[in-house]
């Protein structure tokens, strides 16, 4: 059998406020399979953001394990976890997080950038050029390739950031309320993209939403609830 | 590489950033110029001290030394190649401004006409030996535009008498006794050499014109008795300019020939007892001898002149070999302290722009926070991140010092005339030349020095980008993301 693309294991986390320990996690098991869209649902404040964060190696968690495809990721160096995020994970924020000073093309490249070289670079340049191109033609956008984020739509910066995701090859999405911040008609639209890059891909996603209608469609709903995942 | 990108990026849409790379510009701009001037003028001043002064100056001997008595001795050494005897005393003169009596006396306060004199008596066949005298009088000689009046023209005597002719008509325009005849007309005065610039505003001084030199000697009768002092007095004939170049020498030295200067002093050349008298040695060293070379040599010349003087020495009297830089130590100290506070206050300046790099590369981290958070999230490292702001020093930094450099260079090549531009359109000279009586503001481009300050700038924009650099690589992804 597979092992899971990602998985937490008794992941706690907690904050501190001075002297005083904050507990948001308490013990967090979780795994997507290959493939499988996830709703995570929960109340606001509940940790859904601070777990996606811990499984996303942009945090630690105080106790227990993150794994992708069945190994410990975690504990691993600075340099490692940087690699590894890059390669495994795509991040979708609610409020898309665009770099504002790069064209909607130039935001989906930077991901490429990220781990090379320049000459690495310049060599794969005019295909990965292509590649984004054709991705942001796929989330409708073929014609908004050199607008800047503040003079796109919202629906439109979120599908630029999942463009962004998506140029990266990454096994698992992590999306925290991407459409939390759009209005219901952009919103389905945005939804409608992941449900088809979903199946079109075999990408899994941990989505997280508000909408009980919309974590219906997904394979599998698992609800945060005083810091323990309950399906 | 995205680091570069975003650098880029970051810093095209962020002028307020072109404030570092004029201030650095600036810096690197005035700390070659500036520098390169000065250094200029120290060459100049270093060559017209260089010329004013022999190799090495035999000083602090007894009074009534004799010149002989140490002549020997010092020439004994293989590296000597020429002495020739100073005698230094001081007086004023005063000229005269018709017929025989003194009509006035004007005052001057400003120093430079002040008629007060170092008397300084040569032999002048030695003395060409030494030191580049005919050079002096060469220079003195010289017209030039801003001094149209002819002081020096006639070839003096062997001894530096003014021509008998030109020394008759003189008396005869004041009124003095002289001949019917000016072929039966026999030389009195003795010459007197002043400095050019010094006697640029004395009116009426004509070659052969009485300068009445007056003085004081101390002097004790016989052993036992208590000193008293006796005034001198003595007539010199006006002979002409000279000109080192170091104004220092040129504007306080009178020279005489050394004969009458004697004869004041009391030991007049046929007197019964009397010594070639000298207070000072001037010494030529055999050729290419390096700075450190003549040290060396000086010190063994002090020895030879304490063996050749004898013990004891009377109290209070040290005999010093001086090498030419050490005679102007104070004065090419104070040169050289002036380029370095100079180059100090210009390096607050570079310090300056580096603050105002810092300042904006700092609100920048500040202002790309989230940023910083996104990229961590898209797998960009620690090093990346850090790399944006100091990637942004660089290019700031290198345009800086590009600029500056370039800037510098070009103002210094064109240095004369924008400060001919100046003068003529806003009347205003950046370099006053008359003031060093120079015919083109000197400037001297040293390599390493641009190169130093090149890198120095580069280097410091490098450190102060590296402070907020790290402040960035150092922030928590999450933290970082959810800034507001
Ligand atoms: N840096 C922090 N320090 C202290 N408490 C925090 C910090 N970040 C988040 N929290 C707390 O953790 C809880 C969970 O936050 P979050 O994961 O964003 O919730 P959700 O995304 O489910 O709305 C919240 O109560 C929040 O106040
Ligand atoms: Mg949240």
């Amino acid at each position: 059998m597979n092992a899971p693309v990602l998985s937490a294991e008794a992941v706690t986390k907690s904050y501190w406020l001075g002297k005083r320990e904050i507990p948001i996690l308490k013990g967090v098991d979780l795994a997507v399979q290959r493939g499988e869209m996830v709703a995570l649902l929960g109340a606001s404040g509940a940790g859904k953001s601070t777990l996606l964060h811990v499984l996303g190696l942009l945090d630690a968690p105080t106790t227990g394990r993150v794994l992708y495809d069945g190994n410990q990721v975690h504990d691993l160096k600075v340099t490692e976890r940087a690699r590894l995020r890059h390669q495994h994970v795509g991040f979708v924020f609610q409020f898309y997080h665009l770099i504002p000073e790069l064209t909607a093309l130039q935001n989906v490249l930077l991901t490429r950038m990220m781990q090379c070289s320049v000459a690495q670079y310049w060599r794969q340049r005019k295909a990965t050029r292509q590649e984004a191109e054709s991705i942001l033609g796929d989330v409708g956008l073929s014609s908004r390739l050199l607008h800047r984020p503040s003079e796109l739509s919202g629906g439109e910066r979120q599908r630029v950031a999942i463009a962004r995701a998506l140029l990266q090859n990454p096994r698992v999405v992590l999306a925290d309320e991407p459409t939390g911040n759009l209005d219901s008609e952009t919103a389905d639209g945005v939804m409608d993209l992941l449900f088809r890059i979903n199946r079109e891909r075999q990408l899994a996603f941990l989505l997280v939403t508000h909408n009980e209608e919309l974590a219906k469609r997904c394979h599998r709903v698992v609800r945060l609830r005083d810091g323990v995942v309950v399906n | 590489m995205f680091s570069w990108v975003l650098a880029l990026r970051y810093l095209q849409r962020r002028w307020v950033n072109v404030l570092g790379t004029i201030g650095v510009m600036v810096a690197v701009w005035s700390l070659i110029v500036v520098r390169g001037v000065f250094s200029g003028f120290i060459e100049d001043i270093r060559a017209d001290v260089r010329r004013s002064s022999p190799d090495l100056m035999v000083t602090g001997l007894p009074l009534q030394t004799s010149f002989s008595s140490i002549d020997a001795a010092l020439r004994g050494d293989d590296e000597v190649a020429a002495t020739a005897p100073r005698l230094r005393h001081y007086g004023t003169f005063f000229q005269r401004s018709g017929g025989a009596t003194l009509q006035s006396v004007e005052l001057e306060f400003s120093n430079v006409d002040s008629s007060f004199v170092q008397l300084v008596g040569i032999d002048p066949q030695r003395e060409r030996d030494v030191t580049s005298f005919d050079d002096w009088l060469a220079r003195g000689r010289k017209r030039t535009a801003r001094d149209p009046a002819d002081h020096g023209a006639p070839e003096l005597g062997s001894n530096l008498e003014v021509p008998a002719k030109l020394e008759y008509f003189a008396r005869r325009r004041l009124d003095l006794s002289v001949p019917a005849d000016p072929e039966d007309f026999r030389s009195l005065w003795p010459g007197l050499l002043l400095g050019k610039e010094r006697t640029r505003y004395q009116r009426g001084l004509d070659i052969g014109s009485p300068l009445d030199l007056l003085s004081v000697d101390y002097v004790a009768r016989a052993a036992g008795e208590p000193v008293r002092a006796i005034t001198l007095q003595r007539t010199f004939a006006f002979a002409g300019t000279f000109q080192t170049g170091a104004r220092l020498f040129d504007d306080s030295m009178a020279i005489v020939p050394i004969e009458p200067l004697r004869t004041m002093l009391g030991h007049d050349a046929l007197d019964e007892g009397s010594i070639d008298l000298c207070t000072d040695v001037a010494v030529r060293a055999t050729k290419g001898l390096t700075i450190e070379q003549l040290q060396t040599l000086a010190d063994r010349l002090v020895d030879r002149v304490k063996q050749a003087l004898g013990t004891p020495m009377p109290t209070g009297c040290k005999p010093e070999v001086l090498t030419w830089e050490q005679q102007n130590a104070v004065f090419l100290d104070a040169v050289d302290t002036e380029r370095a506070m100079t180059t100090l206050v210009l390096f607050a300046v570079m310090l300056i722009a580096a603050f105002l790099i810092f300042a904006t590369l700092h609100m920048m981290v500040t202002q790309k926070t989230k940023d910083i958070g996104i990229l961590t999230a898209l797998g960009g490292s620690q090093r990346g991140v850090g790399q944006i702001f100091t990637r942004c020093g660089m290019v700031i930094g290198a345009f800086g010092v590009v600029g500056g450099v370039g800037l510098g260079l070009a103002t210094l090549w064109n240095l004369n005339p924008i400060n001919d531009w100046l003068f003529e359109s806003i009347g205003f000279e950046l370099f006053p030349r008359t003031l060093f009586d120079l015919p083109k503001v000197p400037y001297r481009i040293e390599t390493p020095w641009l190169v130093g300050v090149a890198a120095a700038a580069f280097v410091l924009t490098l450190f102060v980008a590296w402070v907020p650099a790290r402040m960035a690589a150092r922030m928590h992804p999450v933290k970082a993301l959810s800034y507001e």
